[in-house]
Order: C-alpha cells, then sequence, then structure tokens
C-alpha cells in the first residue's frame, strides 16, 4: 500500500509521478490495479516499460517465501533463552524467557508484579549486559529500587553505574503513546542497539482510559500486531503485566458469588503466549508463581519466590 | 513494518481523507507536500507521532534524588514509605472514619512547606475537599504546632535568623494551601483545568490533595467508575510530572462478602482501581 515515489524505480520520475497521482493513483496498490493501457496514456511510458515498473513493484513489495530449513536455522541460530536470573522461575520457565514469545505476568494488585518486572530488568542488564527496555504506564519504575537492589549486591558504584544506565525508562500515558513507542524502539533496533527484551508495566491503564470499545479494539489490535512482529522478526521477548479484579456478586444468602476476572476483556485472553499468575502465600514475603497459560510447558506448573527490598530471589 | 496512520490518535473521517489521497503509513508522510498540508496541520502531525523521551534507569534515580520527598511528621512512617511522601505518585490513606486520614492530609500540607534546610520543599499546596471535611480551626492547630517546632529547632541549632526572617509562620502557613470545595465529579474534573492555569503562573506548588476520592465517585454510575478514575489519575500525574508535586488521596473502608459469608473490610472502589494507585497506607485505630 506504500505511496509511490522516485527511489521505487528509475522509471518513477517526479514527473511521471506527477501525472499518475493526478489522475489520483497514489499507491503501489493503485497502480498495480490500474489497466496497462491508461498507465500508457497518462504518463506517455511505452508498454513494455510499465511491464517492468509492475514487475519490480509486486516483486518488492510481496511476501517473502521462505525455504522451511533455511527457516529453521535461522530461527536456531538467532533465538535465545534469556535466564531471568530469578532461580526458581528459571526452573519453572525450563531456562528462562524463550525469545519471540509473549510473557504475561498477572495478579491482584500489590502480589509483586511490578517488582518481578524490575528484579528481571535487573538481571538481565547485569548479567548480559544488553539493554532492556522498560515502559513504564503509571510511573511505578523506580530508580531508588533498583539501586537498593543493587546495594544488596554490593557492587561497586562504576558498575552500578553502568547497570543502571542500561536500563531504558518510557514513561508513558496513552495507548497512541504505547505504539509510538515501539514503532521508535524498531528503528533504533535497525540503528543498532542490542535489545533482547521489553517490558511493559501495565497495560490496563492504557486501556481503562475509555469505554469506546471498538477504538479500544482497535488500537489493541495494532498493539498486538506490532508486539508480534518485534518479537518474532527481532528475536525479542515481551513481558506485559496485567491486573486481575475480584468481583463479588450477590448478597449475604449466596455463596461462592467470587469471580477472578482478568483485565483487558476476551480479545486479549488468546495474545499471551505464557501466562503467569503471581499470588500472595499465607508466609511473609514468599509469592507463589503459576502458570495458568503455555503453548510449551506443561499447565499448572508451579514454584515459590521470595520477595523483598533486594528484588524478587 | 511501517507504522499505519490508523494507529494514530486521529478521528476515523481524517484517517479516511489522508487515505484516499494516497497515505497510508507515517513514513509517507511528506510535509513539504501540498495535498498532506491540506488535510492536517504539521505542528498536530508532530503531536501525533511524537515518542517520550527515552531515560535511562540512572537519570530516573537523579531525578528522584532532586524531587525529593515530603516528610510526614512521623518517623516510623516516613521510614516505611522508603523517605516520605514521593514526588509524581499517587499516595493514597484509607481507613475507617475517625483515624486520622485528613489530619494526615493537614500534616503534609504544612511539612511541605518547611524550609528546605530543614527538609521542606519551600513549596506550596492544593487542597481538594470533596467530603466538607476541611476544618481550618484544625490545620491552625497543626500550624501553630509545627512553628513552634521549627522555632526550637532553630533556637537549639543557633542557626541565625537574620537570614530568612521568619517566612515561615501560621499566616503564611495558611494562606499558601489553596482550597477548592467540591461537590461533584464534573466538578472535579473542572478543577484539574483550572489547577493546570495555576500552576503555570505559580511553580512552586508540590502537593494536591484530594480528600476522599470516593465520595464523588459515588455518585456517578458504577459502569462509569474505573474509566473515570483512570482518566482522573492519568491527568493527575500527568501535571505532576510537569510541575513536580506529590498527589494524596483518601478513600474510605466498605464492606466485602466472601464466599464464607465473613463480611470483612477493604478499601472503596475496588481492585482496578487499587491496580491503578502507586502507594497505599491503611490507616486504623488501636485500642
Amino acid at each position: 500500500m506504500a505511496r509511490l515515489k522516485p527511489e521505487m524505480h528509475p522509471l518513477l520520475t517526479e514527473e511521471v509521478i506527477n501525472f499518475l497521482f493526478g489522475k489520483n493513483i497514489y499507491t503501489v496498490v493503485n497502480f498495480l490495479q490500474t489497466e496497462i493501457k491508461q498507465i500508457c496514456c497518462i504518463t506517455n511510458l511505452a508498454y513494455k516499460e510499465i511491464l517492468g515498473i509492475r514487475k519490480h513493484l509486486i516483486h518488492k513489495n510481496s511476501a517473502v517465501v521462505r525455504n522451511g530449513l533455511d527457516y529453521y536455522k535461522e530461527m536456531i541460530r538467532a533465538t535465545a533463552i534469556i535466564p531471568t536470573g530469578i532461580q526458581n522461575v528459571d526452573a519453572m520457565l525450563e531456562g528462562g524467557l524463550l525469545t519471540g514469545n509473549i510473557y504475561e505476568i498477572c495478579g491482584l494488585p500489590s502480589n509483586g508484579k511490578t517488582q518481578f518486572c524490575l528484579t528481571i530488568a535487573k538481571n538481565v542488564t547485569q548479567k548480559l549486559q544488553q539493554h532492556v527496555y522498560y515502559i513504564d504506564t503509571k510511573r511505578d519504575f523506580s530508580g531508588r529500587k533498583i539501586l537498593r537492589m543493587l546495594d544488596a549486591e554490593k557492587l561497586p558504584a562504576d558498575q552500578i553505574g553502568n547497570i543502571m544506565s542500561r536500563i531504558l525508562v518510557k514513561q508513558i500515558n496513552t495507548k497512541y503513546e504505547l505504539l509510538n513507542c515501539l514503532y521508535s524502539i524498531q528503528k533504533e533496533i535497525d540503528e543498532g542497539l542490542t535489545l533482547r527484551l521489553i517490558i511493559i508495566d501495565s497495560l490496563p491503564p492504557l486501556f481503562y482510559q475509555t469505554e469506546e470499545s471498538a477504538k479500544n479494539y482497535g488500537v489493541m489490535n495494532q498493539f498486538v500486531n506490532i508486539m508480534r512482529f518485534l518479537a518474532r522478526e527481532y528475536h525479542l521477548a515481551f513481558i506485559v503485566t496485567n491486573c486481575i479484579t475480584i468481583w463479588y456478586e450477590g448478597d449475604f444468602s449466596m455463596e461462592k458469588a467470587i469471580t477472578e476476572k482478568l483485565g483487558l476483556g476476551r480479545y486479549w485472553l488468546s495474545i499471551a503466549n505464557f501466562r503467569i499468575m503471581i499470588k500472595q502465600t499465607q508466609e511473609i514475603c514468599k509469592y507463589g508463581l503459576n502458570i495458568v497459560k503455555s503453548n510449551k510447558l506443561p499447565k499448572g506448573v508451579n514454584c515459590t519466590v521470595n520477595i523483598n527490598d533486594s528484588g524478587m530471589f | 513494518m511501517h507504522q499505519p496512520i490508523s494507529s494514530l490518535n486521529l478521528p476515523d473521517f481524517k484517517i479516511q481523507e489522508l487515505q484516499t489521497v494516497g497515505y497510508h503509513y507515517c513514513t509517507d508522510a511528506n510535509k513539504s507536500e501540498k495535498k498532506f498540508a491540506s488535510k492536517i496541520q504539521i505542528s498536530q502531525w508532530d503531536d501525533l507521532v511524537h515518542t517520550p523521551k527515552t531515560r535511562s534507569a540512572l537519570d530516573i534515580y537523579q531525578e528522584e534524588c532532586v524531587s525529593g520527598t515530603i516528610l510526614t511528621s512521623s518517623k516510623e512512617l516516613d521510614e516505611a514509605l522508603g523517605g516520605g511522601i514521593p514526588v509524581g505518585l499517587i499516595t493514597e490513606f484509607c481507613g475507617e472514619p475517625g483515624c486520622g486520614k485528613t489530619q494526615v492530609c493537614f500534616h503534609l500540607c504544612v511539612n511541605v512547606q518547611l524550609p528546605l534546610w530543614c527538609g521542606g520543599m519551600a513549596g506550596q499546596s492544593i487542597y481538594i475537599s470533596t467530603n466538607k471535611g476541611f476544618a481550618s480551626h484544625r490545620l491552625r492547630e497543626i500550624a501553630t504546632a509545627c512553628v513552634n517546632n521549627y522555632l526550637s529547632f532553630k533556637a537549639k541549632h543557633c542557626i541565625l535568623a537574620t537570614s530568612n526572617n521568619d517566612e515561615f509562620c501560621v499566616q503564611s502557613i495558611m494562606r499558601n494551601i489553596r482550597y477548592i470545595g467540591i461537590n461533584s465529579h464534573v466538578e472535579l474534573v473542572a478543577a484539574f483545568k483550572c489547577m493546570r492555569h495555576w500552576l503555570q503562573e505559580n511553580l512552586m506548588i508540590r502537593l494536591v490533595v484530594i480528600d476522599s476520592i470516593s465520595a464523588p465517585l459515588k455518585k456517578t454510575e458504577f459502569k462509569e467508575r474505573t474509566q473515570m478514575l483512570y482518566n482522573i489519575c492519568n491527568d493527575l500525574q500527568i501535571l505532576a510530572q510537569q510541575f513536580k508535586f506529590a498527589i494524596i488521596f483518601t478513600n474510605d473502608m466498605t464492606t466485602r462478602i466472601t464466599s464464607a459469608n465473613s463480611p470483612y473490610h477493604t478499601p472503596s472502589l475496588g481492585d482496578s482501581y487499587y491496580h491503578r494507585i502507586n502507594v497505599r497506607v491503611q490507616l486504623s485505630k488501636k485500642d
């Protein structure tokens, strides 16, 4: 659907393009759908030349056919397992976060979702010497908390500074900013940023701002498209947090009227490749993680972690 | 993958207009083309494709250190909060009636005005009262106590009184607290619009209190509530980010019924709201 541009073909000069625009032929699709003879009349190019342009445009704009074996080899070469650095979680996930996948961490409010994200951001930058993108939607990202975690490990100051400068944070307010962010991250990776992990701490604040569900689903669809594209093509892992809310229906006379609801609606249910639920346990500082959805791991695998000021471990 | 124009915050008819003249992707946009400029204003376009700046965790830490925290008058509470009430975040105080939510707010309104050298921010505050619970005589008492403390502290540490010849007195404290009385959620949203003007004139507002966030929302439809709360939080935090102030909400308690038919008390407004706020402090009376 791209707009016609002089760079596309040597015969598509500025002048020719202006003729085409004059006849409401703006995009490659418009060009291909118009009869060749008609284009001949508009542009004064020879039939054969237009045939050449058509061939070139079709070739440039169609999907790439890939050999299954090559694709497999490429995938094996580029896919990585990123250890989260939290022993029990790595064991549960059979090594760590697999690139190309979207991980969703969900739980009731104040059950350690943000702490989970912060710990992973810190561990990955520390152990892999790489950047991590952290998209923060409600200002929960705290430099102090990261510093406290690093202090607990008694690292030298220059190393701490180094680690902290590799955690890249974007603080956003609207769902449209989220889309712009992801596209700009794509540009940054193209320009040479090494990145394997993007964390989005909390989606609901973006999508609960309006009730117009048609608009919301439209934007969510756009978001899912670019997120999946980045995950697959650039071999990234995504961690997204989502909230769970408890709904009480009925009154004293009714029992078992409690339902736990995952945020963001039905469409979202099918998006994440892995869904991990985090829940406080009876013991202080101990939290249970439970895999509720996965296409690779058996359902119901769980582990327990400790959370305190120095992170999750 | 190119960013489609349909992913921008534009009304549907605008998107269609752009598509009929052949603009489908942001990369196609060419500001110098007449057809493009006639459909959309260039300044608006820049806003649409704006991406917030990337900052590193180190930058954010430095900013947190510079912006500081507001002291709560209780050393233990300050420690639990990691130094005091953080700037830019939403801190909620919830509890039963009469357990001191409003009092905590008053303390913060006074403490934020302390001079910089003794842990204050020398800032002003906005107090939005939604439940008519603003007792100015209580505030005056707290201010008087705080000034007395301040003066004795100053005398003890032999700090010369000449330099800042007592800007910090009860009258100035009362003057620097701006009060807004609110009756409904519509007025609350309108108050934010007003606040923007104040903030632009006066750069020293460091604290915004909404005493009882739940009171105006109880009058709204249940379905609208989540959206309204998320918008209120979002609007406030955008302002807080720009003008560097802390946000305090107070909230009351409600009863929830579990399956075992044993009711228990929990803060009002539900889980999705709980998810949105940054810090929650629950107050309760000890026997």
